[in-house]
């Protein structure tokens, strides 16, 4: 496995506040990776480190197994779609694309040949002459992706690309870039705050908070087995519920002195931890009946919500709490409003991990 | 090489034309006149304070008291006259009015200092137009005589600052989010009170701006007492102008300039300190329980 | 299809705050308007209108000594905004791009240079002049106005150039340009704006300037302003109003299309930053 893209103990400080704390990530070459996380955690650092618009305080940048670090960003083989694309507003469509080659002294007719031909993989042909401000958000989009396809670089960096376009051009142009990134074999490192472009869009994810890597692993791995309630939380819809681990067991006792059993516990939890266990709201079965299972809670239905094809579940659980529970919307029957029903789940469905306090993305209390 | 290096020539421009010139005139202003003719234009082998005592003398000391009057009563008459003008335009005027309505501010400062204070003779003249209406419709029962005094100067200076006090506090104004007013009003409080603890606190800066750059600036005021105060509205500008221009006095001319100059730097210290004063007050009062 | 008629609240207040800045404007623009009407006052004495007539334009040009002084102004205004223009670009850009410990004194240095008094600038410069044996006037001159306007030109582009981001040097770095590359390919040209904006400013700063002017010409030098100024002391007269009101035409002109560049690059934001 060829990695193209290594860092190795990177950190960056601004003053006093560490953005990029320790990282090492080996990116293999040809592949997907997203950088995903909220705001400020350190992945467009990372991303800029890698272009050369930053320089790291500690630690060592390779790219195809030479060491950048230190090195100016027109010197790197790396090429970005910058977040607001940043196209050259004084050059038309192919004059921007026909900067990079200007600037490696690629002959006019090669060059010529080599706009045309990055224009039209993105579709763009038609809107050569124009200057940036007479395209629209998408088609800026193609006109910078083709800028920097151009110079045919070993690996491509994309800044929040998608960040400023409408949701269904969004979810069209995820599927061109996935396209595009397998015919051409260039290594993509993508940053996005948005998990659901990281799980559709990418080979491996990197979930990053405060400047570290929480979890780095396949869209599946960290959607099934999150490594700590933080990507639990991040990455898809998450009930959790607060308790204490029993001895060193897969038991959790949860408030009102309710039992749930789990088959997962994260690594590293201590005996009688203070834990949060996870289920996700697909896994959240209603009965009407009570169940035979251990993993059950009596529940009054608060609201409903329509997604389109599944219904949404708001239960409201005896103490206040909140559970959310989904289901294909043919399967949901007839469950009105203000109904006691029983919601009940798998142990396969159950994590526990280590407790902390969640901003965002969980069950309300 | 350094990485402002780009910065250097219009620093070193600065330093050799603006920079080395204040220290002459620091130097000068401590010089006498030289005896002779031949001698140059300042002696400098004796050094005293002789200028700055002679500068306190008495028409000095009564001009610089009178400067500092004009300039300070028309400090507040622009911020009393100026501030409803920054407030409308930031909070009445459509949002694509507003720069307009800024450059129009702008244009008449811009705009020939010289030649706007001019028009003023014209308007003012004891024979002109307005002379004449105010005297047919019985106001004055004899010719306009305001030109050559303080208060056509006192006219002028305001007339030439308002816009430097509007400008600032549209400034602070139009960045206040004016949903913070709209939640204030929904919270209850009228508007009176909404002005007095939202808007006034979030435009004070703004407001301090304008005051302390209006103030400076009248204060070294050359071309308004010039044309409109004659002889009897003298402010500290046409005093050194005078020594300078026309006594050929550099020496004592030197050592206004520089009590000018430490006169200023003084108010503007003073108001830092007030400023800083008042926001711990005011942070103190916010603070409290109440 | 109409629009129905929009809601707005009539109160009263918004109605006098808007009666209050009609009328200060009035106040601004009432003098203004009064010199231009008064230059065509037809009667021998300035002050008392008698009809219209154009004759003291006549006379204004015909005036050799206005003509010679307001190519003074003309030629030191010009060399002043080179000036400006090639050292404040590059200070303009450094402070925007370059930040680090020194720009907080050098921005307090650009805000000394705008905020002291003329005066004493006027002065300090005639003193060093004389010292240093400068005794051409036109250099005196445009040295003299260029030291206020190469700070003016340095807001100027700073603003652009912050107004405008990083993000385009930064494309053009990912692309391999060279730093000088993009400075001459990228930097520049969008700096544009602002560099006409900064050197129409310059000019017209200079072409209005009476206080600098004063102290440093020579004999033989007096610019525009300064001839305008010794003929008002001489006595009013129309001709001076006519040479007054083209000389606000030309500075006038000078900053509506100054503040147009400038209003089209940053939003407005500089004007602010440029009173002081």
């Amino acid at each position: 496995m060829a990695a193209d893209v290594e860092l190795e103990r990177v950190s960056k400080l601004y003053g006093p506040f560490t953005a990029v704390d320790d990282v090492s990530l080996a990116i293999r070459k040809g592949s997907f990776i997203s950088l995903l996380g909220p705001s400020g955690a350190g992945k467009s650092t990372i991303l800029r480190m890698i272009g050369g618009f930053e320089l790291p305080d500690y630690g060592t940048v390779r790219i195809a197994g030479r060491d950048v670090t230190m090195l100016a960003p027109y010197r790197r083989d790396v090429n970005t779609v910058f977040q607001n694309y940043a196209l050259f507003p004084h050059m038309n469509a192919a004059e921007n694309v026909a900067y990079g080659l200007r600037q490696d002294g690629v002959p006019a007719a090669e060059r010529k040949k080599r706009v045309r031909e990055a224009l039209d993989m993105v579709e763009m042909l038609r809107f050569a002459d124009r200057r940036p401000n007479q395209l629209s958000g998408g088609q800026q989009q193609r006109i910078a992706l083709a800028r920097a396809l151009v110079k045919r670089p070993s690996v491509l960096l994309l800044d929040e690309p998608l960040g400023a376009l409408d949701r269904k051009l969004r979810q069209q142009m995820q599927v061109e870039l996935k396209l595009l990134q397998s015919q051409l074999g260039i290594t993509f490192i993508f940053v996005t705050h948005d998990q659901e472009e990281a799980l559709a869009m990418s080979d491996s994810i990197a979930v990053m908070r405060h400047g570290r890597v929480e979890q780095l692993g396949a869209p599946a791995e960290l959607y099934d087995r999150p490594a700590t309630a933080f990507v639990a939380g991040f990455i898809g819809t998450q009930n959790f519920l607060p308790g204490y681990r029993v001895d060193d067991s897969l038991l959790m006792r949860a408030e009102h002195d309710a039992m749930f059993e789990a088959r997962r516990a994260a690594r590293g939890l201590t005996r009688d931890a203070h834990v949060l266990g996870a289920v996700r709201p697909e896994n959240v079965l209603l009965a009407g009946e009570e169940p035979a299972v251990r993993n059950r809670l009596k529940a009054r239905i608060a609201a409903t919500v329509m997604l389109g094809d599944t219904m949404e579940f708001v239960l409201a659980l005896p103490g206040g709490r909140e559970l959310l529970s989904r289901m294909p919307r043919r399967a949901s029957g007839s469950l009105p409003e203000g109904a006691e029903v029983w919601a009940y789940w798998e142990p396969e469905s159950f994590n526990l991990f280590p407790y902390e306090e969640l901003e965002a993305r969980q069950g309300k209390p | 090489m350094p990485r402002w290096v780009m910065a250097w020539p219009a620093l070193a421009w600065w330093t050799f034309f603006f920079i080395i010139p204040l220290f002459w005139i620091i130097l000068y202003s401590f010089g006498s006149r030289p005896t002779a003719v031949a001698a140059g234009p300042v002696a400098l082998e004796v050094l005293s304070f002789d200028n700055y005592w002679q500068a306190l003398s008495e028409i000095f000391f009564r001009v610089f008291q009178i400067t500092m009057r004009t300039a300070g009563l028309g400090t507040i008459l622009c911020a009393l006259l100026g501030f409803p003008v920054a407030y409308a335009i930031a909070m009445h005027v459509p949002q694509r009015w507003r720069s307009i309505f800024v450059f129009l501010l702008i244009v008449p400062y811009w705009t020939s200092f010289l030649l706007r204070t001019f028009a003023w003779r014209i308007i003012l003249a004891p024979q002109g137009t307005l002379s004449d209406i105010l005297q047919s419709v019985g106001i004055l029962g004899r010719p306009l005589l305001i030109l050559d005094t303080n208060a056509a100067v006192q006219l002028g200076i305001i007339y030439n600052y308002l816009p430097v006090m509007v400008l600032p506090i549209y400034v602070a104004l139009e960045r206040i989010d004016t949903s913070l007013i709209k939640a204030s009003m929904d919270l209850g409080a009228g508007p009176l009170r909404t002005f007095l603890q939202v808007t006034m606190p979030l435009a004070a800066p703004g407001l301090f701006g304008g005051l302390v750059l209006t103030f400076i600036l009248a204060a070294g005021d050359y071309v308004v007492p010039t044309i409109l105060g004659g002889t009897k509205g003298l402010m500290v500008g046409n005093l050194i102008a005078t020594q300078i221009l026309a006594s050929q006095n550099l020496p004592l001319g030197s050592a206004m300039a520089v009590m000018l100059i430490g006169l200023l730097a003084g108010v503007l210290i003073v108001a830092g300190l007030l400023l800083m004063t008042a926001q711990r007050l005011l942070g103190l009062l916010r603070g409290a329980p109440l | 299809m109409t629009a129905p008629p929009k809601h707005r609240p009539t109160n009263g207040g918004r109605i006098v705050l808007l009666a209050w800045m009609t009328a200060i404007f009035v106040f601004l623009y009432l003098p203004i308007l009064v010199i231009v009407i008064y230059s065509f006052n037809g009667g021998r004495n300035l002050y008392v209108w008698t009809e219209w007539s154009t004759h003291w334009y006549g006379e204004a040009i015909d005036n050799p000594r206005a003509l010679s002084a307001l190519l003074v102004s003309i030629r030191t205004a010009l060399i002043n905004a080179a000036i400006a223009v090639a050292l404040g670009v590059f200070a303009g850009i450094a402070l925007a791009r370059r930040k680090g410990p020194w720009t907080i004194p050098y921005i307090a240095l650009i805000f000394v240079i705008l905020g002291i008094p003329e005066l004493v600038s006027a002065i300090g410069q005639m003193i060093w002049f004389d010292r240093l044996g400068i005794f051409d006037g036109i250099i005196r001159l445009s040295i003299g106005h260029s030291l206020f306007n190469v700070a003016v030109v340095a807001l100027i582009v700073r603003a652009r150039a912050e107004g405008l981001g990083e993000s385009l040097e930064h494309a053009a770095a990912d692309l391999g340009a060279l730093p000088w590359r993009s400075f001459l390919d990228i930097t520049l040209p969008l700096m544009f704006p602002a560099v006409l904006a900064g050197l129409l400013l310059s000019f017209t700063f200079s072409f209005d300037d009476v206080i600098i002017s004063l102290f440093v010409q020579r004999p033989g030098t007096s610019t525009f302003p300064i001839y305008i100024l010794s003929a008002m002391k001489a006595g009013l007269k129309g001709d001076v109003a006519a040479l007054a009101v083209m000389m606000l035409i030309v500075s006038m002109v000078g900053i509506a299309i100054a503040a147009w560049l400038m209003a089209r690059g940053s939003r407005g934001k500089t004007l602010g930053g440029l009173l002081g």
